[in-house]
């Protein structure tokens, strides 16, 4: 029997393995955490969109699946991959060596460090928070009502300030903030909730739900990125010009939430290396070769959804592969 | 309608030739003004600019005069507006070189390269007066490319001569005289206040700087090949 | 703000050399004296050595460059050249206004092409093209990367105990970071990614090397918020006085707000300008004074030496 090894167990991966050990594959997955999920188990976010729901709603089932069919190795990474061409010996580094007939990469993605953009004073300000965070906070209750909250786009995305590999979008911020900015208003009515764009690409049938939506329950959008956030009286003072009234301001708030960018994870970036795998100007990984294949995320950002139809997808084309038919 | 910023042969224009109709165009474009200003060393990249607004509220003289906007007007010159771009040449000179804006810009505009190269179209086109901040550029580097080197004291002086101040200079140096004439109270204040705390040496050696004003070594050389670079750009 | 202590990075020594060509620059020919003077008994007392350029030319600060950006690149080039004839592979500037001239000249001329292209013109002018660029650092940013503050402890034998200091930076310090290299959050791998990014830069909106430095002489920092890297307004000291008046006055009722008796500044342009606006508004009981100044006088040598007046020091 044919054998693969899927490389990271979140969306992306969990469905491609599900997927491959449906077709009667021997499949292996190894996950670099000791839970399977990826990012979104990872950073214990509240919801995702377009679905609304937890992560472990979402993404524990698929994983409960994988596990009956699938040889899981949480913990551990790729160490060495020791042939150039299939078949390919793979090093783990819990000691396992696995000989397979193809891999299937799906090892996603990382949020910025916003540390990194010290103008917008995370850890600096009081105040200023990550939407994962803020996620946590809503996830246990924990926020108290705010009179104002901001939130900040583009955090670690489209910025070239940050070096030629930011000029990419993250491509779910805009829907997520707005997400949660309507949860925001729906459970604080008389918070003043701000979403500070560049632009909002809410893009096919999340605009009606993410931007839409949030307009019409009261969310102020406002035209124009955050330049600089300092303290004041406690209070985290956000500098920005409102584009499309030409005036420069300054807005205090109770919370700055940062919507953080994603970036090509170190496992992403490790697998390129082994395997000699061209990457795109923000890291991404950019081609295939024989007898390895892409999925999810590490290849470009996806959202959930996405990402999830891509696992199949990708394992879909290295099935045909393993059964010998072109692809 | 304002349908401004449009290239010519693009604009919508109603009603038939020789028409009593005006075009829906609200004034005069110059399109050509940005590709011009672009052309110009570092400028060029202010052709990634997405509007974002970072320059603007950076910018520290956006907080002091209302209607200094860089972002505006990189916008505006692109637009080519001319009615506009009226109202960008009257602020523009204000820029004071921080470069807070090119620090954040996230498209990697050089935002201060970018102003000065548009004052220097704008000023080529005919379409705006010498600012007092051009002189004072002129009247640096003419120091510069004289000596070589600048002496602060002597350029203050020559800019207040320059703006109308009298300043009494020695009969036979033409060097100024710190303690005489008429000039702004606070620079006089300035002048004589450091020399209560400098060491004695500290003032004499200042002073025969003003004497002799100091000029770097193969000047005359140089000088030839940087008034040429000066013409070139 | 400046950085919070946890978060700082430590000198990285060797990076710049303890020997560094010394661009003093115009004003500390001139009126700066007293900076000059004092940066070069702070260099002696900490073991390091500022080998003055003596052929130098002006850096063609922000004016030059107004005009033509090849006759700003030549005056660069030409210090370089002087730079690497006196056989330094790395040029100090006291001044921000000099450090950031330099600093843009450096990037500029490493594109390619582009020192070729200056080098014949250097020909023409009868100077030695630059074999290989120099790199140029503020005298702040190599005084804490070659020292750093256990240094400075070491030496302060006067401590400055119970003075109230604001560190003031200025704009050009460290923008634009594209000629700074203040990339600072960055790991070691994204920091190589970075082009230009250089690990002796300071961070990049919350210095605070010179917090840092005066910390460890002894001194209480004022915390001046976003004013320590806002604008003096010295560009327009004398073209737009009233524009560069109100610029300066920001960061100096921010100083004093916070209960500071003294701004400590790491370029003449800026004690020129804040000094100018200090004239109008005597109630800013407020002196400017160089962070060299301060820790000359924690190294033990009297005031009067350093050019400080006795209403700068005792208060």
């Amino acid at each position: 029997m044919k054998k693969v090894l899927v490389v990271g167990g979140g969306p992306a991966g969990l469905s491609a393995a599900e997927a491959l050990a449906g077709l009667g594959f021997e499949v292996y997955l190894v996950e670099k955490e000791d839970k399977l999920g990826g990012l979104p188990v990872k950073e214990s976010r509240y919801k995702l969109f377009p679905y609304e729901k937890s992560p472990e709603e979402l993404l524990n089932p698929l994983a409960e699946r994988v596990k009956e069919k699938v040889r899981v190795f949480t913990g551990a990474e790729v160490e060495a991959v020791l042939t150039d061409r299939p078949p390919f010996d793979v090093r783990l580094t819990n000691g396992e060596t696995l000989r397979v007939d193809a891999l299937v990469l799906a090892t996603g993605v990382k949020s910025f460090d916003p540390t990194r953009k010290g103008e917008l004073g995370f850890k600096l300000v009081n105040g200023v928070v990550t939407n994962a965070q803020l996620e946590a906070m809503l996830a246990r209750n924990e926020l108290k009502e705010p009179g104002s909250v901001a939130f900040v786009f583009c955090v670690g995305s489209r910025d070239l300030q940050l070096g030629p590999s930011y000029a990419h979008c993250c491509s779910y911020g805009c829907a997520h903030a707005g997400m949660l900015a309507l949860e925001l208003k729906r459970r604080f009515p008389s918070a003043r909730v701000y979403c500070f764009y560049t632009d909002v690409r809410t893009c096919s049938t999340l605009e009606r739900r993410y931007y839409l939506l949030p307009q019409r329950e009261g969310v102020r959008y406002v035209r124009g990125r955050v330049a600089r956030i300092y303290e004041q009286n406690g209070k985290p003072v956000l500098k920005f010009e409102d584009t499309l009234l030409g005036r420069p301001s300054e807005l205090a708030v109770d919370l700055a939430v940062l919507v953080l960018g994603l970036e090509p994870s170190e496992g992403t970036k490790k697998l390129a290396r082994l395997l000699s795998l061209k990457q795109d100007e923000s890291g991404f990984i950019a081609e295939e070769r024989e007898g390895v294949f892409v999925a999810g995320s590490c290849k470009g950002l996806l959202t959930l959804q996405e990402a999830l139809t891509d696992g199949k997808a990708t394992a879909l084309r290295a099935a045909l592969y393993l059964k010998g038919e072109k692809t | 309608m304002r349908l401004w910023g449009l290239a010519e042969e693009d604009r919508i224009v109603e009603g038939k030739e020789g028409a009593l109709i005006l075009p829906k165009t609200s004034c005069d474009c110059k399109t050509e003004l940005f590709d011009e200003i672009t052309a110009l060393p570092l400028a060029g990249e202010a052709l990634s600019c997405d509007g974002c607004g970072v320059c603007t509220a950076s910018c520290p003289v956006a907080e002091i005069i209302t209607g200094f906007n860089p972002r505006s007007f990189i916008k505006t010159l692109e637009a080519g507006a001319l009615d506009e771009v009226q109202k960008t040449a009257e602020l523009l000179w204000r820029c004071v070189s921080c470069q807070a804006c090119t620090h954040r810009c996230p498209r990697g505009v050089f935002v201060e390269d970018f102003l000065k190269a548009a004052v220097k179209v704008l000023r080529r086109k005919g379409l705006m007066e010498k600012s007092p901040a051009e002189l004072f550029d002129e009247l640096f580097t003419a120091e510069v490319l004289e000596y070589g080197k600048v002496e602060p004291v002597e350029l203050i002086f020559s800019w207040l001569e320059l703006q109308g101040y009298r300043v009494v200079r020695d009969p036979l140096l033409r060097k100024p005289l710190p303690f005489a004439g008429e000039i702004p109270p606070e620079i006089k204040k300035l002048v004589l206040k450091p020399l209560k705390g400098l060491r004695l040496s500290f003032v004499a050696l200042n002073a025969v700087r003003l004497l002799v004003h100091p000029r770097s070594r193969n000047w005359g050389r140089v000088k030839h090949v940087l008034r040429k670079a000066l013409g070139e750009v | 703000m400046a950085l919070p202590k946890g978060m700082r990075k430590p000198p990285r020594k060797g990076k710049i050399g303890k020997k560094v060509a010394y661009f003093k620059g115009c004003a500390l020919e001139g009126p700066a004296r007293d900076y000059d003077a004092s940066a070069r008994l702070v260099a002696k007392a900490l073991g390091l050595e500022l080998d003055q350029l003596e052929d130098f030319n002006c850096c063609g600060s922000l004016h030059v460059k107004n005009l033509s950006f090849k006759a700003s690149l030549l005056l660069g080039a030409r210090n370089f050249s002087v730079a690497r004839a006196q056989g330094h592979g790395a040029l100090v500037a006291p001044c921000n206004g000099c450090s950031f001239a330099l600093k843009r000249a450096e990037r500029l001329l490493s594109d390619e092409g582009k020192l070729s292209e200056l080098n014949r013109l250097l020909e023409e002018a009868g100077e030695r093209p630059v074999d290989e660029l120099p790199q140029a650092h503020h005298l702040l940013e190599w005084l804490y990367n070659e020292a750093g503050p256990e240094e400075v402890k070491k030496n302060a034998v006067r401590p400055l105990k119970g003075l109230k200091v604001a560190c003031y930076y200025g704009c050009l310090y460290g923008m634009p970071r594209v000629f700074s290299g203040a990339y600072p959050h960055a790991s070691k791998e994204e920091e190589l990614a970075v082009p230009y990014g250089r690990e002796t830069a300071d961070d990049d909106e919350h210095p605070y090397y010179m917090d840092a430095l005066l910390e460890a002489a002894g001194a209480e920092t004022v915390e001046l918020g976003p004013y320590a890297t806002s604008c003096c307004g010295s560009y327009f000291s004398l073209v737009e006085p009233e524009l560069a008046r109100s610029m300066a006055l920001k960061v100096l009722k921010e100083a004093h707000a916070r209960g500071a008796r003294l701004l400590a500044v790491a370029c003449p342009a800026c004690k020129l300008s804040l000094e100018t606006a200090l004239a109008r508004h005597e109630d800013l009981k407020l002196s400017v004074v160089y962070f060299t100044q301060l820790l000359a006088l924690a190294f033990g040598h009297p005031p009067g030496s350093l050019g400080l007046t006795e209403e700068a020091w005792a208060g």
